[in-house]
């Protein structure tokens, strides 16, 4: 319809082109004209009146524009990094095993952790390719956020299991599997972050299990690396649950505060 | 694709209802003229695609629920008659049923009689409350008017937000944080009930009225006056007293009445909210009968006051119900909403005022004016009143059979009996 075209038009007219403007307002369009045939297919003729009615259901078209603008140029970013990582992942892969191959024809050295190159290049894209899909979930509705935070603590024991492998076969030191539980407390840790950001329901609970978990893992890493005895060093397991009692009165005191707001508004209000 | 609309929390709650009564809420507009049926027709449709959830079928799922936009005809909606026995019609028309899997939630017929016209809605009380009624109503009223006066499209309906969370806008972040924590569920169990017959596979719905005057309404306002009571205390006195001489109550007993409170007080504008359910449930108690139906008068006002002193006034349990409708599948949250839930068996809705001016159209303001709540299942009742040019008109929907209706007839009997008591004090 005629009318649309010039409301668009002229609610546009200040807007600043960009290669998106032609595709936010021919979307406008289309979906004004699909609105306009399924109220006709309702029973209204009066062309006036349907004009009228569908551009009440547009008040805001700069608005509109800018949410469309920002949106579109998120998903053309994300598509580029979707395609890059379709095409580079299997691409990098393949070249690291060829400068693998490469390096040991002529150096003849096929050890030595040389091999770290393919499962670091795994681990990256992996990790990357894992980030993107974070990035889509946490914007979906919250019953897929655990899928994300499944994703996060990947990424992190990936990362831990590298620098076990990079460490146990490069520096060949003995104590390297106390990354394996640093990496555990970085996964609780990471998740507590990410429950928070999200503002995510019984943190709370999350923070009571995982405290004493976190400080387990420090007690494990620092006794192993003999910073701790084991045999005194399993106070820092009492400071993990001492944390949880912390957090709980501050909890408890939080909770009491705004009672007390509430029974002073109480007070108020008979007066 | 199917478009999809959130059930909102009081959606899902009248959803609930079913078992306890139809969901269907009822107007009736009397017209000494004969109403254009086209130009109603156009404002009917905008108002539908201004309020998509009023031509959407509600899905359930088990898991979940969720209202879905479907297609329909004005046809569908519209039903235009020449009824030789009017009231007849306009009965039959008004206790029909719309299923909530029903494409479209509303219906309206227009009656022609003797060159006059009675328009009757329907509408399911899952898309709107009566607040939201009286204004779609009103609205429509206008814009029919001004587009068939001076041609200007209908479509002053607001659109928005129908989410019971609306009702803390106007609250400051602590109180609405106070608010959205009182899980407390305020509301107790009485088993008092309106002496009502057996239920029976052959009992229909229907609505009795009973019309107070305008005469006995000054009396009523008068009296009040002296008491310190409202319009609508006095009523609710007068309900409580009959009941205790209808239903033989021990005059001892405490019993409780459920009013209506519309949660929109708690709103400061309704710009950007939708139109939907903001009725929640207070109960007034009295204590005993009392030696006379003054003293019922003050017990009454007495327990309004409670409730009214209070900020938060038919916010209790509110985000209980969100609580136990987010944490669980729609089958099992039911369930567990029925355990702490219990409905009112004696309930009354004050729909209030309906403003001639507001109802008429093209200058004609309607001859009568009406609307009730919902039809209710045996035992539960409720009583609605709404008045129009200062006269009352008290209604009850039940589904039931001729005997009903004789006891709910002897109720406003006693009704108007024990308001002329009250009245009649106040100028004796």
């Amino acid at each position: 319809m005629k009318e649309f075209i010039d409301y668009i038009e002229n609610a546009c007219k200040g807007v600043k082109q960009t290669k998106y403007l032609y595709d936010f307002k021919k979307q406008t369009l289309d979906e004004m004209n699909d609105r306009a045939s399924d109220v006709r297919s309702a029973g209204l003729s009066d062309n006036k009146v349907i004009a009228d009615l569908i551009i009440s259901e547009y008040p805001d078209i700069v608005g509109d524009w800018e949410v469309f603008n920002v949106k579109e140029r998120r998903r053309r970013k994300e598509q580029l990094q979707h395609r890059l990582l379709a095409a580079g992942t299997p691409l990098l892969i393949i070249l690291s095993v060829a400068v693998y191959i490469v390096q040991g024809i002529f150096s003849g050295v096929w050890g030595n952790g040389r091999w770290l190159m393919i499962v670091g290049t795994v681990f990256v894209m992996a990790s990357l390719c894992l980030l993107a899909g974070i990035r889509k979930t946490i914007r979906m509705k919250r019953i897929f956020h655990p899928i994300a935070r499944i994703m996060c603590a990947l990424i992190v024991m990936m990362a831990a299991v590298f620098v076990f492998l990079f460490c146990g076969t490069r520096f060949g030191w003995n104590d390297t599997w106390t990354v394996l539980p640093a990496g555990v407390a970085a996964l609780l840790i990471g998740d507590l972050i990410f429950a928070f950001r999200t503002h995510q329901k019984f943190v709370a609970i999350n923070v009571f299990v995982y405290t004493p978990a976190i400080f387990t893992m420090f007690y494990i890493v620092l006794a192993a690396l003999e910073v701790v005895t084991w045999t005194r060093g399993w106070g820092i397991i009492f400071l993990g649950f001492a944390a949880d009692a912390l957090i709980g009165l501050a909890v408890l005191l939080d909770n009491f505060r705004a009672k007390k707001a509430e029974e002073e508004m109480d007070v108020w209000q008979e007066n | 694709m199917a478009r999809k609309l959130n059930a909102e929390l009081w959606d899902k709650m009248h959803y609930l209802f079913r078992d306890f009564n139809d969901r269907m809420v009822h107007v009736e507009l009397r017209y000494d003229f004969e109403i254009d049926v086209e130009a109603l027709k156009t404002v009917l449709i905008c108002y539908f695609e201004k309020a998509p959830v009023l031509h959407s079928k509600f899905v359930d799922n088990k898991l979940s629920t969720h209202w879905e936009v479907c297609p329909y005809h004005i046809n569908d909606v519209l039903t235009v008659a020449y009824p030789d026995d009017l009231d007849a019609a306009i009965e039959e028309f008004l206790t029909q049923y719309i299923p909530p899997e029903s494409t479209i939630q509303m219906k309206v017929a227009v009656f022609f009689k003797d060159g006059k016209s009675t328009v009757c809605i329907v509408e399911n009380h899952m898309c709107m409350d009566g607040g939201d009624l009286k204004y779609f109503v009103n609205t429509l009223c206008e814009d029919y008017t001004r587009f068939v006066t001076e041609g200007k499209s209908p479509i002053s309906l607001r659109s928005g937000s129908r989410s019971y969370e609306e009702v803390y806008s106007g609250f400051s972040a602590t109180e609405k944080n106070m608010a959205k924590n009182l899980y407390k569920n305020i509301n107790q169990k009485d088993d008092h009930k309106f002496p009502l017959t057996s239920d029976s596979i052959a009992d229909k719905s229907f609505i009795a009225r009973r019309k107070i005057d305008e005469d006995r309404f000054m009396k009523i306002k008068a009296a009040g006056k002296k008491h310190g009571a409202t319009i609508n205390d006095v009523l609710v006195a007068a309900y409580f007293y009959s009941l205790y001489e209808l239903a033989g109550y021990n005059v001892y007993d405490k019993v409780a009445i459920s009013c209506a409170i519309d949660l929109r007080r708690h709103m400061k504008s309704f710009e950007n909210s939708g139109i939907t359910n903001h009725t929640a449930w207070m109960q007034c108690f009295i204590p005993e009968r009392g030696k006379d139906i003054f003293q019922t008068l003050d017990y009454v006002v007495a327990s309004v006051e409670k409730f009214k002193n209070d900020r938060f006034m038919g916010l209790y349990g509110l985000p209980l119900l969100k609580f136990g409708y987010s944490i669980l599948p729609q089958a099992a949250s039911e369930e567990v909403i029925k355990i702490g839930y219990s409905n009112p068996l004696l309930a009354m809705s004050n729909i209030g005022i309906l403003q001639a001016q507001k109802l008429s159209l093209c200058g004609h303001e309607p001859l009568d004016a009406f609307m009730s709540g919902a039809v209710k299942y045996k035992p539960f009742v409720l009583l609605s009143a709404t008045s129009y040019k200062n006269v009352v008109t008290l209604s009850m929907c039940v589904r039931g059979n001729d005997q009903d209706r004789k006891i709910v007839n002897d109720f406003f009997d006693l009704m108007e009996k024990n308001l002329a008591v009250l009245t009649d004090g106040v100028n004796g």
